[in-house]
């Protein structure tokens, strides 16, 4: 009983000591005027991103390739026929198309797929808005805290649409523009270049547990040709480079 | 009256829908497989050095394009193999005797291939399936065995539960004229498969020995 709580304090400790704030920033009195249409950005996947991947757990290394793609979103279910009537259901609404911005997907369905160079799947993840399936995964991997990790990285990544109760600050060295707010269940940081136009990190977490730092860099028309997500609580590191198919 | 044009209109159509490459598969008899058995083994036994280009596409339910890449492939007895990615990454895995190195971009690491699993299962199933061998491994894959016009196929149905976990089934194509690999496809539990087909083979032309170092 001792030890438990000798463990639960040193990870208390050790937990509370991550920040992924941005560091020295200065609150703007007004919000800068920010066209979130012409900001640069990594954008959700309407048909499939694909890049080659590096992940590194500690002191496993695995490579190979990441596919995400952002699904239909499936019909609502039907109504049940009403009795005495016959009639036929309206058709469902087409899929929302993806918001700009960098706010939660409420409607999108993901699939992120991490195989090896020679096409064997790593893990094969549904990321929806309210939770995550897993597909398939190699054994290794599949541990629930890694997959709430994963979670919320791909959650992050993903985002589309505004944040909310939005403060403006900016960052003394670089001049950058930090975004802080909420996204559903998480605090956000995100970073932009001093003018503005450039998102160049997202920090973001729900808990002590789940905090993620995504950098976005080498962009090249309009997208990001390297992302980099960290998870510093369990040293965790996903870094991408974006392949043409 | 309807229902008859219906049923006409859909024999034709089945006429007219392409028929998968399967669908051509017949059955081998027990005196034609031992006999491709045989012939695998030979050719096998005769063969020094192989030169070849891969091309690789991944198959997933998930996306409707295929995930493609291509390289060059080296064997040279006994156990030497560089398998290189070109195109669209730059990847080398290379195995000597019981050494592996890997180069991905920059980065080299080197490590023992019962140290990996996962490498060691692939240098099991590619070196098994060009040499033949998977085609005797009866604890960890259940054999079938067909003729298309083109190839001798063996579907290789995998037993063992660790590997059925990734992996469900292989297929070889060896060809009907040289008895050699031409593609190989691994079918996945969730139906996603890898295609890899070997072409433009150089058989027993000296390959230089650094072709299988990794600095």
């Amino acid at each position: 009983m001792k030890n438990l709580w000798f463990v639960s304090i040193i990870f208390v400790l050790v937990a509370g000591c991550i920040s992924i704030k941005p560091s020295h920033t200065n609150r703007q009195s007004s919000i800068i005027n920010r066209q979130s249409s012409t900001v640069v950005s990594y954008t959700t996947p309407v048909v499939s991103h694909l890049f080659k991947a590096t992940l590194d757990i500690k002191k496993h290394h695995l490579t190979g390739l990441l596919v995400i793609k952002r699904m239909e979103t499936p019909p609502p279910a039907p109504a049940p026929p009403q009795e005495g009537r016959g009639e036929t259901p309206p058709p469902a609404p087409p899929p929302a198309p993806p918001q700009e911005g960098r706010g939660e997907d409420s409607s999108g369905i993901y699939r992120i797929v991490f195989m090896n160079e020679i096409g064997m799947t790593f893990f094969d993840l549904e990321l929806s808005a309210d939770s995550l399936k897993v597909v398939s995964c190699f054994e290794s991997l599949n541990k629930k805290a890694l997959m709430k990790i994963f979670e919320t990285d791909f959650r992050v990544l993903n985002w589309s649409g505004l944040v909310q109760n939005e403060q403006v600050y900016l960052q003394k060295e670089t001049n950058n523009m930090i975004v802080k707010g909420r996204i559903g269940k998480y605090k956000t940081w995100q970073t932009y270049s001093p003018s503005g136009d450039t998102l160049c990190t997202i920090a973001a977490k729900s808990s002590i547990a789940d905090p993620v730092i995504i950098s976005f860099v080498q962009y090249n028309d309009g997208f990001p040709g390297k992302i980099t997500i960290e998870n510093p609580f369990i040293g965790m590191k996903l870094a991408l480079r974006k392949l043409s198919k | 009256m309807p229902t008859k044009i219906l049923i006409h209109l859909i024999v034709l159509m089945a006429w007219w829908i392409p028929c998968p490459a399967n669908c051509q598969n017949s059955p081998l008899d027990g005196v034609s497989i031992e006999s491709l058995k045989t012939r695998v083994k030979e050719v096998a036994w005769n063969t020094r050095t192989i030169a070849c280009d891969f091309s690789q596409e991944k198959e997933m339910s998930m996306i409707s394009e295929k995930i493609k890449s291509n390289g060059k492939f080296y064997l040279k007895k006994e156990k030497m193999l560089r398998w290189e990615y070109l195109q669209p990454f730059s990847y080398l895995i290379v195995i000597k005797n019981d050494q592996i190195s890997i180069q991905d971009e920059y980065k080299v690491t080197h490590f023992q291939v019962h140290s990996n699993e996962v490498f060691r299962e692939i240098n099991r199933i590619i070196l098994g399936s060009i040499q033949g061998t998977l085609l005797t491994d009866d604890q960890n894959f259940k054999a079938t065995y067909f003729e298309s016009p083109t190839s001798w196929v063996v579907k290789l149905k995998t037993l063992t539960p660790k590997l059925k976990e990734s992996l469900s089934e292989i297929v070889i194509y060896f060809d009907r004229k040289d008895y050699m690999v031409n593609q190989l496809d691994m079918h996945e539990p969730g139906g996603d498969f890898t295609r890899i087909t070997f072409t433009s083979r150089k058989l027993n032309q000296p390959i230089a020995d650094e072709k299988f170092m990794v600095r």
